[in-house]
């Protein structure tokens, strides 16, 4: 049976990351026949279910916790226009039409980017009264819902566009947790910063990543905890670690990160915070190609995290920058480091070697098919885009942009492979390369770009001049 | 100045309801945070030195405790739970039949992995002897550079 799923017109190229990810959740064999990034409404295919389980209960399930799907569908005919709608809905549902002859019900008409007149919308209703239904028509919680989806053209009413493209005739299954957003909502959160996460993409990460009751994730730039508390929404154990303490402190009362899952009811699922660096982590580590059962010796089901773009701040590391240069940093460390107030010494960071540490993180942290999914700036130039990082114990399963004026951010999902899957070619030449660079802008090209106000780069190099960044453009971190 | 030692006892009381804590869970995947101890097998569990803890009620999560049992280090948790005064622990880890079917050993485990917090003290390596700081809940494992 084909079922309609109808999106929100929005984060459109998260939809069917988030979709075919809760799919795998839910364990169910989803077929997608058509969908498009213009249009909200998708149709998908399922497989017969064996009893007890109804198909009708695994579309429900499929997106039941989804953030970007709106409802789910039984679809009984679409065609490009309302004559081959009846068709359809004749010559296949004839059979189906008995059952919900005495239910209450109640018809909708659906119109993305269109509109009708009253009487338009009454005399398209009625032309459905062949299917008979005779139960009383009820507006609020009827037994069943009815409705006539329509995907206008752009702008149909302005240009006066009498018709829609496509319809869809369907009856109502189940709703997603599009709503949940609204709960996480930064602006009623107690405790957050510049570079807090909103909470309907945080929930997006969290579902594309399979975050899910019984499982343990980790946010190694978790900050004020926007992912560790979508995560542990979706019934997860979070981790979280910074390598700024004072995020997860706050102001040490009531705003902190513990106190954000206080806030939500969720602090059973907070298993811990640390202060730490990535480059140095303290997380017990399996070496590469040497576990035997993908399980056990790696800890993680799920990475999710949004790492510092180092364009608020440099990025750093823990490290001299010049330790030839500045012997004295060193000296003084080695004296003062066990005194509680000590800060250990910064150094600037790449931001590309960043995103492969990461990988190289996860791919020794993640459980057989964990995954991790991180966000990452770009250039909207072509010219100055950054590649999609890889490692050859990681298969990039999506990538999604959220595109801004000049800039752009994507959360991008891996799963890790099974070792005994890895291509070995892949890890010999991951293990030639060597990265290089030495100051912030040289190991940051996303920095570099930012500042230069993303112009294609001229024949001979000048010096950078700082650009104000887009006005509508909400400031990376 | 009764006053002021009043305000100050009710803040410290306040700060400690308020901050992190760390459930001993995440103790069973931390290790220490330098290189060169990581090949040694000493450098794990760290152990913790004048360690406060405190307990809170969670709702018991049984799926949890099965998909990570075959993750712990049931080793380290042996060693942890000793060094922190709990009753000892059998040598060897129970099965996933087991922890199903026995709600007393779910119970216990669930009470000592997430219902324990570590929220003051050190937490040391066994190599090089390096002590990790834990205020508030929150552990610091940022090294100075002689250590990076």
């Amino acid at each position: 049976m084909e079922y309609l799923i109808r999106f929100s017109q929005s984060h459109e190229t998260f939809r069917l990351p988030e979709l075919q990810a809760l799919a795998v959740l839910e364990g169910i064999d989803m077929e997608v026949v058509s969908y498009s990034l213009d249009s909200p409404f998708c149709i998908i295919r399922l497989p017969p279910s064996s009893p007890p389980i109804t198909t009708t209960t695994l579309a429900r399930r499929l997106i039941r916790r989804s953030i970007l799907a709106m409802s789910i569908h039984e679809l009984w005919g679409h065609g490009p226009d309302l004559a081959s709608v009846h068709a359809a809905v004749k010559s296949t549902t004839s059979p189906l039409w008995p059952s919900y002859l005495s239910c209450s019900f109640k018809f909708t008409l659906d119109s993305y980017q269109g509109s009708r007149t009253s009487d338009q919308k009454v005399s398209i209703i009625n032309s459905f009264s062949y299917l008979g239904f005779m139960g009383p028509i009820k507006m609020r919680h009827p037994d069943q819902e009815f409705t006539l989806h329509e995907l206008w053209p752009f702008n149909s009413t302005p240009l006066g566009i009498p018709e829609p493209n496509h319809l869809y005739f369907t009856r109502y299954l189940g709703s997603s947790l599009r709503d949940l957003p609204k709960k996480l909502d930064l602006k009623k959160r107690k405790y957050i910063s510049t570079t807090s996460m909103d909470a309907e993409l945080a929930l997006i990460t969290a579902n594309i990543a399979l975050a899910g009751p019984g499982k343990l994730f980790y946010d190694p730039f978790c900050g004020t905890g926007s992912f560790p508390i979508a995560v542990a929404e979706f019934g997860a154990v979070a981790l979280g670690s910074d390598i700024d303490g004072r995020s997860i402190r706050g102001d040490g009362r009531e705003k902190t990160l513990k106190g954000n899952f206080e806030q939500y009811g969720l602090l059973g699922r907070l298993g811990g915070t640390f202060t730490a660096d990535l480059t140095n982590s303290p997380i017990r580590k399996q070496e590469l190609g040497s576990d035997g059962d993908g399980v056990r010796g790696r800890v993680f089901d799920g990475i999710v995290c949004d790492p510092p773009y180092g364009v608020r701040e440099g990025l750093m590391v823990l490290g001299v920058r010049d330790p030839e240069k500045t012997p004295w940093v060193e000296r003084k460390g080695r004296e003062m480091y066990k005194q509680a107030d000590f800060i250990p010494p910064r150094k600037p960071y790449g931001f590309l070697a960043m995103l492969d540490d990461i990988l190289q993180f996860a791919a020794q942290t993640l459980v057989d098919n964990g995954r991790v999914a991180f966000w990452m700036p770009t250039a909207n130039d072509e010219e100055q885009e950054m590649p999609v990082p890889s490692h050859p114990y990681l298969e990039t399963l999506s990538v999604s942009t959220q595109v801004f004026n000049k800039w752009s951010r994507r959360l991008i999902c891996y799963r890790r492979i099974p070792d005994k899957d890895v291509d070995s070619a892949a890890v010999k030449a991951r293990e030639e390369r060597i990265l290089v660079g030495k100051t912030a802008d040289e190991l940051n090209p996303f920095r570099k770009a930012y500042f230069e106000g993303f112009q294609t780069p001229p024949a001979t190099t000048g010096t950078s001049t700082p650009a104000a960044p887009a006005t509508e453009t909400p400031p990376p971190n | 100045m009764v006053l002021l030692v009043l305000i100050h006892f009710m803040i410290s009381v306040y700060m400690h309801h308020k901050t992190a804590k760390m459930k001993l869970l995440t103790l069973n995947f931390l290790t220490c945070a330098v290189k060169t101890c990581k090949s040694s097998s000493d450098s794990f569990p760290l152990h913790p030195k004048d360690a406060e803890l405190a307990s809170d009620d969670v709702d018991v999560n049984p799926e949890l405790l099965v998909n990570l049992l075959p993750r712990l280090d049931w080793k380290a948790l042996k060693t942890t739970s000793a060094e922190l005064g709990f009753p000892q622990l059998p040598d060897s880890p129970p099965t996933i039949e087991q922890l199903q079917s026995d709600d007393k050993l779910l119970k216990d485990l669930h009470s000592l992995l997430m219902e324990t917090n570590l929220m003051e003290g050190k937490l040391v390596c066994g190599v090089c002897g390096h002590e990790y700081a834990v205020r508030e809940g929150i552990p610091n494992f940022l090294l100075p550079s002689h250590l990076v």
